[in-house]
């Protein structure tokens, strides 16, 4: 006990709890006014300020939501994943918190990512949902992302809770490129009309300019959901330590 | 935007009710753990004011 | 406890609790047999997806055992003992695997040609179906032992293991299936074989680390 106290009086550092609560208050506000206004910014160039694409018409604009989505369905995978490397080999409770209040955030993304990618695919290819490669392995991370969050919620123990998930998320990094590449085998087999290629690496500026601030804006996201809910997550496991301490001092 | 419209009115709608609705989570989350944070210290603070009466009572 | 005295108990008590081999075989037997009810007794369509069919059935009965691969072990104590031996977990984990494996999967394959009757299949797909078995129900037992090590101090983990195991499964059905219909296009099995090969040497390595790791969170 005596030790971590003397630790964090000579390391007060954005890394501990407390240090770290009364940061995220302070610049919450700016973070949030930050995020609204790149969507703003973002929406602005999406849907008025770009061209349509000579192909596929207005249907291109939701690309300006689709790809960032999923890009940052995969972001915070990997966020979670260097959580569960802070929470395994340095056993900082900071990073078990970052890595249970990640895991929704990554499944809203991962949903969004699917629910557009399947708006944009009726148009283009004729269908609600085709299994391309992207959007299979796509729905296969929305599966990762429940089971994570049901295997957080099933053990009481918080910090067990973490280290166990934890060793879950990063075999998880370890398959994600395997799973990828299995469904990309198995969809060069298998393809029947025509694929289209949505992003490719030939993207004309006008287009990528609202692409990467909407990405930006989405990251911004991030930044504000996840420090505020790990804000929250901070909250309540004080409430459960005073609980815990009140329930030891009355017996 | 022509006869697409409809798709990427679709689009825009379902990412950010999905966006409104992690913001609300985020909300009610906190609102939510604040009220936990208050009942288990006023539960604490009554717990301590028993245990100060029974020490009194004992002395 | 030697890793092989290990190895014979945990088959041993795997057929004898009656969750192990032979349930597993009826319940593989059962689904094999839904399907036609399902899709309807065409028998040349019955040909064409009996064996993705079978990887099915496979996939769902490997499931089953799971929940008490360490479990049973953690009630008792066994696993305890096992954490304080000279042994690493990680070869204990192999061993159990491997246990698990023969009590659950071996009898699988050896049912799968009765079931690959009823689907209409030729000696060949069967041959070929049977060889992909072999080589990917390893992988299968060594990702749920992971699945049921991480969730091995909870209460009615089976759903849960499922959740986790699927979708880690996903490249294991791919290349399977994917060997059985390059034979049935007369294309080359190899690759596919290989691949498969590939997966279950990489869950080989994984699997023993990330499921001792979990075991030993969970003390």
């Amino acid at each position: 006990m005596s030790t971590t106290l003397r630790t964090d009086l000579v390391r007060p550092s954005i890394i501990n709890p407390g240090r770290f609560g009364a940061l995220v208050d302070r610049y919450m506000p700016f973070l949030a006014a930050l995020t609204a206004l790149a969507f703003a910014v973002g929406l602005y160039l999406a849907l008025w300020a770009s061209p349509e694409d000579y192909q596929q018409g207005a249907t291109v604009r939701i690309m300006y939501v689709h790809v960032p989505a999923a890009w940052l369905a995969l972001f915070t995978y990997m966020v979670m994943a260097s959580a569960a490397l802070g929470t395994l080999v340095w056993r900082h409770p900071l990073a078990d918190v970052a890595g249970k209040t990640a895991a929704p955030i990554g499944a809203v993304f991962t949903a969004i990512s699917l629910a557009s990618g399947s708006i944009w695919g009726k148009p283009m290819w004729g269908a609600w949902w085709v299994w391309d490669a992207r959007l299979t392995s796509m729905l296969i991370l929305l599966f990762m992302y429940l089971g994570l969050i049901a295997l957080w919620r099933a053990i009481d123990d918080p910090g067990r809770a973490a280290r166990v998930t934890g060793i879950a998320t990063l075999v998880g990094v370890i398959n994600i490129p395997i799973i990828k590449f299995s469904v990309d085998w198995w969809n060069t087999l298998h393809q029947g009309a025509s694929v289209m290629r949505f992003d490719g690496p030939t993207i004309h500026p006008s287009m990528l300019v609202p692409l990467l601030v909407m990405a930006l804006a989405f990251m911004l996201l991030f930044a504000t959901v996840h420090l505020s809910a790990m804000r929250t997550e901070l909250i309540r496991r004080r409430a459960r330590t005073v609980r815990l301490r009140t329930a030891r001092g009355t017996r | 935007m022509g006869d697409y419209a409809g798709y990427v009115i679709a689009a825009y709608a379902v990412t950010f009710g999905g966006i409104a609705a992690l913001i609300a989570w985020t909300v009610l989350d906190r609102v939510g753990a604040r009220r936990a944070l208050g009942r288990a210290e006023r539960a604490a603070s009554r717990a301590g004011d028993a245990a100060a009466g029974n020490a009194r009572d004992a002395a | 406890m030697s890793l092989l005295a290990l190895y014979v108990r945990d088959v041993r008590l795997a057929w004898a609790a009656g969750g192990g081999g032979p349930v597993g075989v009826i319940f593989y037997l059962a689904v094999t047999a839904v399907a036609p009810f399902a899709v309807g007794p065409d028998l040349p369509l019955l040909t064409r997806i009996g064996p993705a069919l079978l990887w099915i059935a496979v996939l769902l009965a490997l499931l089953l055992g799971l929940e008490r691969l360490f479990q049973a072990d953690q009630e008792d104590g066994t696993l305890d003992l096992l954490r304080l031996g000279d042994t690493p977990l990680e070869l204990v984990v192999l061993m159990k695997a491997a246990a698990h494996w023969t009590a659950a999967a071996l009898p699988l394959l050896a049912a799968t040609p009765f079931a690959a009757l009823l689907l209409n299949l030729d000696g060949a797909a069967i041959l070929v179906t049977l060889a992909t078995f072999l080589v990917g129900t390893p992988a299968l037992a060594l990702v749920g032992a992971v699945g049921a090590a991480v969730a091995v101090s909870l209460r009615r983990a089976g759903v849960l293991i499922a959740i986790l195991v699927l979708p880690l499964s996903v490249p294991v059905v791919i290349f399977g299936v994917s060997a059985i219909e390059a034979a049935g296009a007369g294309r080359a099995v190899g690759p596919s074989l290989a691949l498969l090969g590939a997966v279950t040497l990489v869950a080989a390595v994984v699997a023993p680390l990330a499921a001792a790791a979990a075991l030993r969170e969970s003390e």
